[in-house]
């Protein structure tokens, strides 16, 4: 239990690089799920799920500040889920891509919460009674915090919950979500394919 | 410019306090501020005045932001030589050149480095991964495969996003300081829509062979029998079905969860 | 007349969430920018033309020159970005027919409320918003990109 409250850590660090540490891209879904995998003992594991869930998430794109879902908790809960709970690979992946639109409305109330702050922390700012680094450093522990408890739940209630229920599937279920799974890259590379061109439609 | 590297490490803080309201303003600040303190030193009220106007909407793209900031201190430099009304007029300025030269930027950066840069990084990796003959793409997992490539695979996913953020960043911060509206603040040094053009060629070309090359080593080992030419079909229907959905504006992921609980659904019924 | 595609308030104009996310969505060839600090700032204009792709034509006018560009202009498709809500009832007092509005952006200030994620309105505008919709049969619409969910605010 120890380790994995250690690699939700690290993955919490990790999804701060997606908007607001960095944007070294430490936080997409090929990074992050090849370090988790390899933390929890499957690096190919990790970089298969990585790389599907980076491919499913090609439409995604932080433009102008909207709010995606995070690819990197995706990638993250899809490994833990696998290597922890003994879910299938094709379970996990589905596991972690609806934690990663789950995630996007706590984001967005993260992001509400810091515009309520704003006037508040702006008037501070102008008045000297406190410091623009000081402001980041409280709201990227804040963040910090809310993706660990986000995660902590992941683990706690959802992962022990589909690892009970993960003997008792029925068949015909592996089977769709197995066809789902074999899918994916083919959905993600005819997407990348479509990234690459971006002239105007004709009239 | 003066402590250029110190501003250079604050701007990866730009987005530390992302607000709906007025976006990346405090980061701004952030990094604005080591200048704001020297060219308003001693003088509390206006150097207060210039965090006041620096609290103020400030948006681009991380990358490209060095092309607004550097642009925005020679600015403060300029700004606290004025008074009275030559200090508004001057201000009124400053907002001009603020938005221009950051939603320019951020146009640039948004079309360069997200729509660009990181598709490209991935299918390099895909690249790698293949010459590695890491078959990524196998339904199970298999762990005796070269860990080198894989290796060499996200460090690619990484370095070719990277180096070019990394050196722009830089870049963008020092030609801004030193670029005048003639030269559109250091933007024109660089041919962007050159690069993105080749870039975006390249990526087709790479994806392109990564796709056949895909279909290639997933069905070489099949035999022509009625199990692998519905599973090609199968294939060759989501490829086509992705693209349509990309037409309707439909992100790929909602194809992805629609697929599973249709086919749960035909599992369930057959 | 030339027919607008999508009609859009924003008060970054010309930015990613257009360029990257509207852009390639809407069947146009040419943007028309509509605001007056755009219109007559050399500057602004000249960053707004490199903002864009090439590939794209591209019209700076205040409220004024746009309407009458907007009705007299050569018959394409055109996507409009209108600066900010002042300029879009000027345009339409100006007799700009209009079917549809994106906000997508527009400017903070204490004391409006969030309607989207880069949407604040005061009540006052709110209720000249509402007026709009019922004097012109026009629809209101959140939409920050295409693939974003559209909601209806009026």
């Amino acid at each position: 239990m120890a380790g994995l409250l250690l690699i939700c850590a690290v993955l919490a660090v990790l999804e701060l690089d997606t908007t607001y540490w960095g944007q070294v891209l430490i936080s997409r879904p090929i990074v992050v799920g090849s370090v988790i995998g390899f933390l929890s003992g499957n690096f190919f594991l990790g970089l298969q799920l990585g790389i599907f869930t980076e491919l499913i998430y090609l439409d995604f794109m932080p433009i102008g500040g909207v709010t995606p879902p995070s690819g990197a908790l995706s990638s993250g809960i899809a490994v833990i889920m696998a290597q922890y709970f003994g879910l299938d690979i094709y379970f996990a992946f589905f596991v972690g891509i609806i934690g990663g639109l789950a995630f996007s409305f706590v984001e967005k109330e993260l992001r509400r919460l810091r515009t309520r702050n704003l006037p508040q922390i702006e008037h501070e700012l102008k008045t000297n009674a406190t410091s623009a680094g000081k402001v980041i450093l409280q709201s990227l522990l804040l963040q910090l915090l809310a993706v660990y408890a986000f995660l902590l739940v992941c683990i706690s209630v959802i992962g022990p919950a589909f690892g009970s229920i993960s003997a008792k599937i029925p068949e015909h279920l592996h089977i769709a979500f197995k066809f789902s799974y074999f899918v994916v890259p083919w959905i993600g590379l005819a997407g990348l394919l479509l990234s690459f061109s971006a002239k105007p439609k004709s009239d | 410019m003066k402590n250029g590297i110190g501003i250079y490490l604050r701007m990866f803080l730009l987005q530390g306090f992302w607000n709906f309201a007025r976006l990346q303003n405090i980061g701004m600040l952030y990094i604005m501020d080591p200048a704001l303190k020297r060219i308003y030193e001693g003088r509390m009220p206006v150097y207060l005045r210039a965090k006041s106007r620096n609290l103020e909407t400030f948006n681009s793209h991380p990358a490209m932001s060095g092309y607004s900031i550097g642009a925005m201190i020679k600015q403060e430099e300029k700004l606290a030589e004025k008074e009275g009304e030559e200090l508004l007029e001057e201000e009124r300025e400053w907002r001009i050149i603020r938005a221009s030269t950051a939603n320019t930027a951020a146009s640039i950066g948004d079309r360069l480095f997200w729509a660009t840069l990181k598709p490209l990084s991935l299918v390099f990796s895909f690249v790698i991964l293949f010459v590695g003959q890491v078959d990524i793409l196998q339904e199970e997992v298999s762990t005796s495969q070269s860990i080198i490539a894989a290796l060499l695979a996200l460090a690619g996913s990484l370095l070719i996003y990277n180096i070019p953020a990394l050196i722009i960043k830089f870049k963008g911060l020092m030609d801004s300081y030193e670029g005048s509206e003639d030269n559109f603040y250091g933007l024109i040094n660089l041919n962007w829509n050159r690069m993105i053009g080749f870039l975006k060629v390249l990526g087709q070309i790479l994806v392109l062979f990564v796709i056949f090359y895909a279909i290639y080593i997933r069905f070489r080992k099949s035999s022509v029998d009625p199990e692998s030419i519905a599973r090609i079909s199968l294939l060759a229907a989501f490829l086509i079905l992705s693209i349509f959905m990309r037409k309707l504006n439909i992100p790929n992921i909602f194809l992805y969860l629609t697929a599973t609980i249709v086919f749960s659904l035909a599992a369930f019924l057959a | 007349m030339m027919e607008i595609t999508l009609l859009r308030i924003d008060s970054r104009l010309i930015h990613g969430q257009v360029v990257q996310g509207w852009l390639p969505a809407v069947s146009v060839k040419e943007v028309v920018v509509v605001s007056e600090t755009a219109s007559s700032s050399k500057l602004m204009s000249k960053m707004m033309r490199m903002s864009l792709p090439q590939e794209y034509s591209l019209q700076i006018f205040g409220a004024e020159g746009a309407a009458r560009y907007l009705k007299e202009g050569p018959s394409q498709k055109v996507m409009v970005l209108v600066e900010d809500l002042k300029t879009l009832f000027k345009l339409m007092d100006l007799g700009l027919e209009v079917k549809e509005v994106n906000i997508g952006n527009t400017k903070y200030e204490d004391g409006k409320k969030q309607y989207g994620q880069g949407v604040f309105l005061s009540e006052e505008e709110v209720t000249l918003i509402k007026q709009r919709a019922v004097s012109t049969g026009a629809s209101f619409v959140l939409r920050t990109l295409p693939t974003s969910l559209s909601t209806r605010l009026f």
